[in-house]
């Protein structure tokens, strides 16, 4: 290395001299180990590895789609299903019509609409009039407090 | 549609984000190592660097299943982090000096040289620590990682006139802080 700090050609412009110490401290060994720690290595593949089920679908088009062999055979399969669910007879058109019957269902359980409402209410009192004390369990009556008189009616039945 | 090359830092992120193992430990080892080396020069402290350099690469697999190919590199990326959260440590400590640099104690002989060169690395670190930060980690990326000045454009997220603006007065200045230890750090020898 040339030590070209102390030349008076470089007195003028201190700038000039800093060149050494910096191609100096680029060409040394690096102010530690140009290899990773084994143990910060090991952390880093540790994280890499924790971190691979929470990775998400990248948006990249590298990634493959799905070719129409595949969606069709998905397709097929949700159908086949539909078909078997429906004994197979009744023409009805894909699964996609029992999920959606089984979510409306579903949704149906935990909010009624108004209209529903007036459906239960229809209900009960067809029931009071097979036994009058049915009739309290669409009004808020705790239903175990009616399970004697449940159980008559499924024993007449 | 893009479509990055098999072998490049991309295609690894893509078959990263889609579980491949063998991904996560090839991106390690490419690019983990300069991640900890700049952090190292930045920082000059093993402890910060390792810190840093983990953190960096966590936020890298955090990203991995939104990464936009066709953009900016991983490296690049990564790099720009690693500044930013060497930077933010380096704010935290601003009181070092360049008296800091301890004295070598009674060298014999064989010594001086091994001990001069690290005390010109320690006058250096000492020197660096009191730039400004982007001062700092321009002189860091162009002269100590020999990065080229769009690449460090890219990295600090500013144009290339700034790059060489701030590399050029960082210069000045670190000429300026190591002027009255040349004998001392052996370069009138």
């Amino acid at each position: 290395m040339s030590e070209k700090m102390g030349n008076n050609r470089h007195d003028n412009d201190p700038a000039d001299g800093i060149d050494d110490i910096l191609s100096a401290a680029r060409r040394a060994p690096a102010p530690g180990p140009d290899t990773l720690p084994p143990a910060l290595r090991a952390r880093l593949l540790d994280d890499a590895l924790a971190q691979i089920p929470a990775a998400t679908v990248p948006q990249t088009g590298a990634r493959s789609r799905p070719d129409a062999g595949q969606v069709g055979l998905l397709a097929g399969l949700l159908d086949r299903l539909g078909q078997v669910l429906a004994g197979g007879a009744f023409g009805l058109p894909g699964a996609s019509t029992i999920a959606v019957a089984g979510v409306a269902g579903f949704w149906l359980g935990f909010a009624p609409p108004d209209a529903a409402a007036g459906l239960m209410d229809y209900f009960w009192q067809g029931a009071a009039t097979i036994d009058p004390a049915l009739a309290e369990w669409g009004t808020g009556t705790d239903i175990w407090a009616a399970d004697d008189a449940l159980l008559a009616l499924v024993e007449d039945l | 549609m893009f479509e990055p090359d098999p072998d490049s830092d991309e295609a690894l992120m893509v078959r990263y984000a889609g579980g491949d193992r063998l991904a996560a430990r090839a991106l390690v080892e490419r690019l983990s190592p300069r991640v900890y080396r700049l952090a190292l020069r930045l920082l000059a402290d093993q402890a910060e660097a390792e810190d840093v350099t983990q953190e960096a690469m966590l936020r890298l697999w955090r990203i991995a299943g939104d990464w936009q190919g066709g953009g900016a590199q991983p490296s690049t990326w990564l790099h720009r982090v690693t500044v930013n959260l060497a930077t933010d440590r380096l704010r935290r400590r601003r009181s070092v000096a360049l008296d800091a640099v301890e004295e070598p104690a009674d060298p014999g002989p064989g010594a001086v040289d091994v001990l001069i060169g690290a005390d010109r690395q320690q006058a250096l670190d000492a020197a660096l620590a009191l730039l400004p930060e982007r001062q700092r980690a321009a002189v860091v990326l162009r002269h100590l990682e020999g990065f080229t000045n769009p690449e460090i454009a890219a990295t600090l997220g500013i144009g290339v006139e700034a790059v060489e603006s701030l590399t050029a007065r960082g210069k000045r200045r670190l000429a300026e802080l190591l002027s009255g230890r040349r004998a001392e750090l052996g370069f009138d020898r």
